[in-house]
C-alpha cells in the first residue's frame, strides 16, 4: 500500500470514529442548534468529497488511447 | 408512461447497431464508456425506487438519523471507490473480467469461490430487484386510485426494464440509465421546491426547527450501525455497482464517474430525506410511512405529480435491469462456466442473453405473490452480501489468503447472516451482518493461515500493479 493510500485508510478510520461520536456523544442533544446533525452530515459527506477530488486529480490517461463511443 | 416508454425504447434501439461480438461488448459496452454515462448509470443503479418511496417514509418516521445512515453509505461509497475502483479497472484490464464474481475466480485460481459469490448474490438479489417491482406497482396502484391495480404497474415496470436491457446489453442500460438519473434528479429537485415553497406558509426551515424530535438522533447505536455497516460497502459487494467499475473508458472517465455520483448522490439524498421530514409535518399521524411520497404527490399538480412518477420508475427500472443483467452475466460466466469451462463465448453469451427474461419473468412472479418474506430478503440482502467483504478485501492487499478462505468466509458468513435474519435474532442487541462479518472475517483469516495460496496470487497482483502504473500511481 502507498504512502498517499495509507492516508487514505487513515482517513477512513477517522471518518468512521467522528461518523458515530458526533451523532451520538457530541451533539446528542442538539437543542439549542435544531440543524446541527443534519449540517454535520452534510459538511461531513461535501468533505470527503472534496478529499477524494484531490486525492484523484492525476488519475491520468495514457497516452494513444481510443475515442469516447458512450 | 407511455411517452417515456418510448423515448428510452427508442435510445435502446439506437445502440443496437453499436453493439459487437462476446461477453464484453454486450456486457460491459467494451470497456469505452466515458465520464458522464458511467456516472450516471452508476447513479441510476445505485439509487432505486427505495429512495423516493422507501427513504421518504423512513426519514418520514426517523428524520435526520435516515439522512446519517443514507450519507454514510455515501461517504463510504466515495472512499472505496477511491481505493478500489482502480483495482477493479485494472484487474478488468488484465485478465478481461466480466463479473465481479470472475475476479475472485482469477485471484485464487479457484471457481467454486467465484461460483459461491454468485450464487449468494443471486439469493439475495433477486428479491431485492422483485421490491422495485413491488413498488412501482403499490405506487400506479395508490396514484391511479386502483383504476390500474398491482398487476399492471409491475407489469409495465418489468416490460421496460426487459425492453431497456435486451436489445444492446450496456451500452443500451447505460443510456437509458444516464436519461433516467437526469429525470430523477430534475424530479426531486422541483418536488423538494414546490414542497419549499408552498406546503410551509411560515417557512420551511423555521417549521422544521420547531420539530426536534425530527433533528435528533432517534435510532439507538445498534440500529444504526445494524443498517448503515451493510451499506457502507455497498459499492463493493453489490455486483451491479462493481461491474460498472470495469467498463470506464480510461483513468480520467473513471475519476469522472465517481466525483459526478457523489454530487449526484449528495443532493437527491438530501432531497429524499427533505421530502419525509415535510410529510411528517404536513401530513402528520400516517400509519404506513410508505405512503408519505404518494400523499405528497397527491397533494401537488397532477403534471408535477407525473413527472415525479415517472421518476421513481426511471429509478426502479434502472436499478431493476442492471440487476438483471449483472446476474445473466454473473449465471453464465461464474456458474454455467464453472461447470463447462470450454464453453465458446458465443454460446456463453447466447445462455446469457436467453436467462435475461427468465430473471425478469422470476421477479415479477415474485413480486405477484407480495410476500412478507421479500421484506425480510431486502433487508437482508446488503446484509448477506457484506459476507464477500473479506474475500474481497484479501484478494487485494493480503497475498496470503486462499481459496479456501475466501470461499468458507462467504458460506459461513451468508448462511448465518441469512439465517439470523429469518429468525428475528439479535444475540446482545447486534443486527445479524455485525455477527455475519465478524464470523465471516475470522473464518477468512483462519482457513487462509492453514491452507495454501494460489502460486498465482502474486502474478494477478502484479498484473494489477502494472495496470495502474502511469494512469493511477506513479
Amino acid at each position: 500500500m502507498s504512502r498517499r493510500e495509507r492516508f487514505l485508510l487513515a482517513a477512513i478510520i477517522a471518518t468512521a470514529v467522528v461518523d458515530i461520536a458526533v451523532p451520538y456523544g457530541l451533539l446528542k442533544e442538539s437543542g439549542r442548534y435544531p440543524f446541527a446533525l443534519a449540517l454535520f452530515w452534510i459538511t461531513l459527506t461535501a468533505a470527503v468529497t472534496t478529499m477524494g477530488f484531490f486525492y484523484t486529480v492525476d488519475w491520468k490517461d495514457k497516452p494513444g488511447k481510443e475515442s469516447e463511443t458512450l | 408512461m407511455v411517452a417515456w416508454f418510448a423515448v428510452c425504447a427508442a435510445l435502446s434501439w439506437k445502440t443496437r447497431n453499436q453493439v459487437g461480438d462476446g461477453m464484453t461488448e454486450y456486457f460491459l459496452a467494451n470497456r469505452t464508456v466515458g465520464g458522464f454515462v458511467s456516472a450516471m448509470t452508476y447513479s441510476a443503479t445505485t439509487y432505486s425506487a427505495f429512495m423516493m418511496v422507501g427513504l421518504v417514509g423512513l426519514s418520514y418516521t426517523s428524520g435526520v438519523a435516515v439522512l446519517g445512515f443514507e450519507l454514510t453509505y455515501l461517504i463510504g461509497t466515495v472512499f472505496l471507490l477511491t481505493l478500489f475502483a482502480p483495482r477493479y479497472w485494472a484487474a478488468g484490464r488484465a485478465f478481461n473480467l466480466v463479473t465481479p464474481p470472475e475476479l475472485l475466480t482469477v485471484r485464487y485460481g479457484s471457481p467454486l469461490t467465484g461460483a459461491a459469490a454468485s450464487v449468494l448474490c443471486l439469493v439475495m438479489l433477486i428479491p431485492y430487484a422483485s421490491v422495485q417491482l413491488m413498488g412501482m406497482g403499490y405506487l400506479v396502484e395508490i396514484l391511479s386510485k386502483g383504476a390500474f391495480p398491482f398487476f399492471w404497474g409491475t407489469a409495465v415496470t418489468a416490460v421496460a426494464a426487459f425492453v431497456f436491457s435486451w436489445w444492446a446489453g450496456l451500452r443500451s442500460v447505460a443510456l437509458t440509465d444516464a436519461l433516467q438519473a437526469v429525470v430523477m434528479l430534475a424530479a426531486s429537485l422541483l418536488l423538494a421546491g414546490w414542497v419549499y415553497f408552498t406546503f410551509f406558509p411560515q417557512g420551511a426551515l423555521p417549521t422544521l426547527a420547531g420539530r426536534p424530535d425530527m433533528l435528533s438522533m432517534k435510532w439507538p447505536l445498534p440500529v444504526f450501525v445494524g443498517l448503515t455497516l451493510p451499506w457502507a460497502f455497498f459499492a463493493l459487494t453489490n455486483p451491479q455497482v462493481v461491474q460498472r467499475l470495469y467498463v470506464s473508458r480510461n483513468a480520467a472517465s473513471l475519476r469522472k464517474m465517481i466525483m459526478g455520483f457523489s454530487v449526484f448522490g449528495l443532493i437527491y439524498t438530501v432531497l429524499c430525506v427533505f421530502l419525509g421530514m415535510s410529510a411528517s409535518v404536513v401530513f402528520p399521524g400516517v400509519e404506513k410511512a410508505d405512503n408519505a411520497m404518494p400523499l405528497i404527490l397527491a397533494a401537488v399538480p397532477a403534471p408535477l405529480a407525473l413527472v415525479v412518477a415517472i421518476s421513481i420508475m426511471a429509478a426502479a427500472v434502472s436499478t431493476l435491469n442492471s440487476i438483471i443483467l449483472t446476474i445473466s452475466s454473473m449465471f453464465g460466466r461464474d456458474i454455467v462456466r464453472a461447470f463447462v469451462p470450454d464453453m465458446d463465448e458465443q454460446r456463453e453469451l447466447r445462455f446469457c442473453k436467453a436467462l435475461i427474461p427468465l430473471l425478469t419473468l422470476a421477479c415479477f412472479v415474485f413480486a405477484q405473490f407480495r410476500f412478507g418474506l421479500i421484506a425480510v430478503l431486502s433487508s437482508m440482502a446488503s446484509g448477506g452480501l457484506l459476507m464477500q467483504a473479506p474475500a474481497i478485501l484479501g484478494a487485494f492487499f493480503w497475498k496470503r489468503a486462499t481459496a479456501a478462505g475466501a470461499l468458507s468466509s462467504i458460506v459461513a458468513g451468508g448462511c448465518v447472516t441469512g439465517w439470523m435474519y429469518a429468525a428475528g435474532i439479535k444475540p446482545l442487541g447486534q443486527w445479524p451482518p455485525v455477527w455475519g462479518i465478524l464470523l465471516s472475517g475470522a473464518v477468512f483469516v483462519s482457513v487462509s493461515l492453514v491452507t495454501k495460496p494460489s502460486p498465482k496470487a502474486g502474478d494477478f497482483l502484479a498484473a494489477v500493479q502494472h495496470e495502474m502504473k502511469g494512469r493511477f500511481t506513479d
